[in-house]
């Protein structure tokens, strides 16, 4: 049925004169429970069927979405997505050529799907993780369990018939502790592309609300950080924020293309110390979010952004690719059917170095070791902002006292020069609840690294 | 009756036939179209989207289902499953039934018809023109220039005999611009048309080219910070927005709680106004049926009350403020459109006491802490003032506790609509350090 109605569209496109049209079918299930001090304030389940249409006309772009999922209902979409794209005309975009004709990307090794999971396991998951907050003298806890899943299937008008199967869970935890007038908050996420047989062990409710206990102790405790051009160590899972944030989106093939990266016609180029390598793969045994091919069909290759300090590569979408004349690398995303394909990240990672992760700590004099990211934003000259949580001063080669909320800035260009250790062990970590934004659209991602160290401005406190 | 309530209502009759005790349907339609830029490459983008979410309950028992289409097929397996997964939820003690039905409280409606029948042809050719005029100037390169239309209609019923719905229309322009090293964006957004894309252009480019000379501070100082309109909003809606919500408050999530009637903001007053005309929160109902209205939250730095949703408002004995929002699988709690009010000087004045100007936006303001009042973020286009002037300065970090400096809080005469559903004045914050 998905086929026999998508052809009909790009039937339509073609007759009104577009040069390609690409059906993309979505069929996807997002559930969510949201526990909060004992009670489920959020049980939710939502269903995304819908169809986007991408075509070209006279070299330009258009895209419409539908939620009508009759024959009648995507001729209609194709029909609109027709007139945006002669409305820009002419114009000189085109797509690179799809790797693939027909293929079928499918999870290998899910045990326990989602969709498989009686609601009450799916409850108990989240009380598991609430009781364990509470024992642990929690003031206010939330437990959240989300899943998303489901298959978007991708038809164009040169033949391409592709189907991707998409699967991420997760559960986290969030705890408030309270002494006298002091507050100390932690945060913890656990996600998986897998079954529900990511739920066992340190991915199990009660390791996860158990870290975000710590992290809450220690933010009990904790002062503001000191302000200033300091050293600092960024523990893996900030460290893949560097990667990400700062880093990765400057290598997104439309704002190369665009012009406004820094990175634009760099390839080549030294950009940072020999100790960083830097990773884009819609797959890593460490870790992270699957996806097998993008919402292009296109499978995903994995790209080396980075090596050894040498800028090697771009992130592609068919779009972008044609742009810049190079092929496309599995990297166009879109969050959903109603929205267009535009170039993002999957996992993005720093890579192993020859460290111990305690070494590095041991030869540092005085900074900052930083751990829990609160997010961050860059903006297209590489100037970026990411906060931590949670962290230590590290004084003579010591961890001390805890800090808290601490912004750090800088500019990813210069910074990466200044990376001048990384820890062999390597972690990528995903989640259900949220991911990267870009363009008002939010798609899952992993990121990860490393433990780092380089030079920062830290906006803290003055003392 | 139009089809999105008749369908609504033919909801919550079905969820009642299935066993459900109370019933509520969302049924909502939004169309926009967008039309903007890469670099200099245009790109167009249609989208028609439906969408139903289902609230039901089984005696205390709570759940929610939610779809993106509005068949009536669509409905009928949400509402099964909602119904279902109702059975089998964990009684909500607190759980007081869904909203009664009662009369709106004004009657602006922010529906242009203008916004609804545009063209894109039309938008093709201002986006186009834009592009040109922005590159007049060879000192700047276009990151992207946007022009957006958006039409909804949503429905509201349920079995206390809500039956509402009501439709608006949003366009906005927005453009981001390069000068060399530096960067500046701006935007506009109304209910109505806008189509002068000239002053949103202007407004980048001063920015872009002021922060292509901007020199680094250099220094890490503390003192005051002058938050222009739109700096203030990005900081309010992270920082303190969460903190006076009501459910916040009940979970222990706000730093507010047991503080009505204590001074908790210096001098600011703050209000919620879902009825303002021309508002870009404005409606007639929230997202569950309940009348929109006027709500002082803090007067004279004074808390005067939070933001309600029917079951927040049930729960802490009091009225429902009209400020429901839906999300997935649950009823939140959100503005409307916030007014912080003007104080006694003029934006020179402040100027003046300031060490630093914020203007752009707040990097990383999402990542304030709302528990405990403390932020860190930072400003993408600040200014330094030097013997009354303003210099420009690369991009500062900035960071306080919004309560420990409440009393050094001092907002200008006038009030300014910040095109993100705030109206507010450019704000003084002292006590803060500055690292740049």
């Amino acid at each position: 049925m998905g086929e026999d109605i998508a052809m009909g569209a790009i039937e339509e496109a073609i007759s009104l004169g577009a040069s390609f049209a690409e059906v993309r079918l979505e069929d996807t299930v997002r559930e969510l429970i949201t526990y909060v001090n004992g009670r489920v304030v959020a049980l939710g389940f939502q269903r995304s069927r819908g169809a986007g249409v991408r075509v070209l006309y006279g070299g330009s772009v258009g895209f419409a979405s539908t939620c009508d999922l009759t024959r009648e209902g995507l001729r209609a979409a194709a029909r609109e997505a027709v007139k945006a794209a002669r409305a820009l005309a002419p114009g000189d975009r085109g797509l690179a050529p799809h790797p693939l004709r027909s293929r079928v990307f499918r999870l290998e090794g899910v045990k326990l799907h989602p969709s498989q999971v009686p609601l009450e396991e799916k409850l108990e998951l989240v009380k598991r993780a609430y009781k364990v907050a509470k024992e642990g003298g929690a003031a206010s806890a939330t437990a959240r369990y989300g899943a998303h899943y489901g298959s978007v299937l991708v038809y164009t008008s040169e033949g391409v018939e592709v189907e991707v199967e998409r699967l991420v869970v997760g559960v986290s935890a969030s705890v408030v502790l309270r002494e006298a007038d002091r507050v100390g908050d932690g945060f913890e996420t656990h996600g998986a592309s897998r079954g529900f047989e990511a739920f066992e062990g340190e991915g199990s409710p009660e390791a996860v609300a158990e870290r975000a206990l710590s992290h809450a102790r220690d933010a009990l405790k904790a002062s503001r950080p000191p302000a200033g051009y300091l050293t600092v160590i960024t523990r893996p899972e900030l460290t893949g924020v560097f990667a990400h944030e700062s880093f990765g989106h400057l290598t997104e093939g439309d704002f190369v293309a665009a012009g406004t990266s820094p990175l634009t016609g760099r390839l080549g180029e030294a950009i940072a110390s020999e100790e960083v390598t830097i990773v884009d793969a819609g797959f890593d045994e460490r870790g992270g979010y699957v996806l097998l091919a993008d919402d292009e069909g296109v499978p995903a290759r994995k790209v080396v952004l980075v090596e050894r300090g040498v800028l090697k590569g771009y992130l592609h979408s068919r779009e972008s690719a044609a742009l810049l004349g190079m092929e496309p690398t599995g990297n166009g995303r879109a969050q959903s059917f109603a929205h267009e394909v535009i170039v993002r990240m999957r996992n993005t990672f720093f890579e192993a170095g020859s460290w111990g992760e305690e070494e590095i700590v041991e030869e540092t004099k005085h900074g900052l070791l930083l751990d829990k990211p609160a997010g961050g934003q860059v903006e297209e000259d590489g100037t970026f902002t990411f906060n931590a949580r949670i962290g230590y001063l590290v004084e003579n080669g010591e961890i001390k006292e805890p800090v808290r909320d601490v912004v750090l800035a800088g500019n990813i260009l210069e910074m990466l020069k200044h990376v001048d250790a990384a820890s062999k062990r390597v972690v990528i970590t995903t989640s259900p609840f949220g991911g990267c934004g870009k363009m008002g659209q939010m798609v899952h991602v992993g990121d990860g690294g490393p433990t780092l160290r380089t030079k920062l401005l830290v906006g803290g406190e003055r003392r | 009756m139009s089809e999105l309530l008749n369908l609504a209502e033919w909801g919550v009759k079905r969820a009642l036939e299935l066993g459900a005790d109370e019933a509520e349907v969302y049924v909502s339609a939004y169309a926009s179209r967008e039309v903007y830029s890469e670099g200099t490459r245009l790109k167009a983008v249609a989208s028609d989207s439906r969408g139903v979410q289902v609230r039901v309950a089984k005696g205390r028992r709570v759940a929610a289902a939610v779809a993106t289409s509005a068949s009536r097929e669509v409905l009928e397996d949400a509402v099964r499953r909602a119904v279902e997964m109702a059975a089998k939820a964990e009684e909500d003690p607190h759980w007081r039934g869904l909203p009664d039905p009662e009369p709106p409280r004004h009657g602006w409606v922010g529906f242009d018809e203008g916004v609804a029948t545009v063209d894109v042809e039309w938008m093709a050719r201002l986006v186009k023109d834009a592009v040109a005029e922005a590159q007049r100037d060879p000192r700047l390169k276009v990151s992207s220039i946007s022009f957006g239309v958006g039409y909804g209609r949503r429905a509201v019923a349920n079995s206390r005999g809500v039956a509402v719905e009501e439709r608006g229309t949003r366009s906005g322009i927005s453009a981001s611009l390069k000068a060399g090293e530096g960067s500046g964006s701006h935007w506009v957004s109304s209910r109505s048309l806008v189509s002068d894309y000239h002053p949103v252009l202007e407004e980048a480019a001063r920015l872009a080219l002021d922060s292509s000379r901007a020199e680094k501070l250099g220094e890490t100082v503390k003192g005051a910070v002058l938050f222009r309109a739109r700096t203030l909003a990005m900081l309010l809606s992270s920082l303190l927005v969460p903190a006076l919500s009501a459910m916040n408050v009940l979970e222990g999530f706000s730093p507010l709680a047991g503080k009505l009637g204590q001074r908790v903001l210096g001098n600011l007053t703050i209000v919620d106004d879902g009825t303002l005309p021309g508002g870009l929160g404005t409606s007639a109902f929230d997202d569950e049926g309940v009348a929109r209205r006027r709500t002082v939250l803090v007067e004279g730095g004074v808390l005067r009350g939070y933001l309600h949703n029917t079951y927040t408002a049930r729960r802490m004995g009091v009225e429902s403020t009209g400020n429901a929002s839906r999300g997935m699988g649950s009823v939140g709690i959100s503005p409307s459109n916030l007014i912080v009010a003007g104080g006694a000087s003029s934006e020179r004045e402040l100027e003046a006491e300031a060490k630093v100007v914020a203007e752009g936006y707040l990097l990383s303001v999402h990542t304030v802490n709302p528990v405990t009042g403390n932020f860190s973020v930072v400003i993408s286009n600040p200014y330094a003032v030097k013997g009354g002037d303003l210099a420009p300065v690369k991009p500062v970090a900035v960071s306080g506790n919004i309560y420990e400096v409440a009393e050094l809080i001092k907002p200008a005469r006038r009030v300014k609509d910040t095109a993100m559903g705030i109206h507010a004045p450019d704000t003084l914050i002292g006590g803060l350090t500055v690292t740049g």
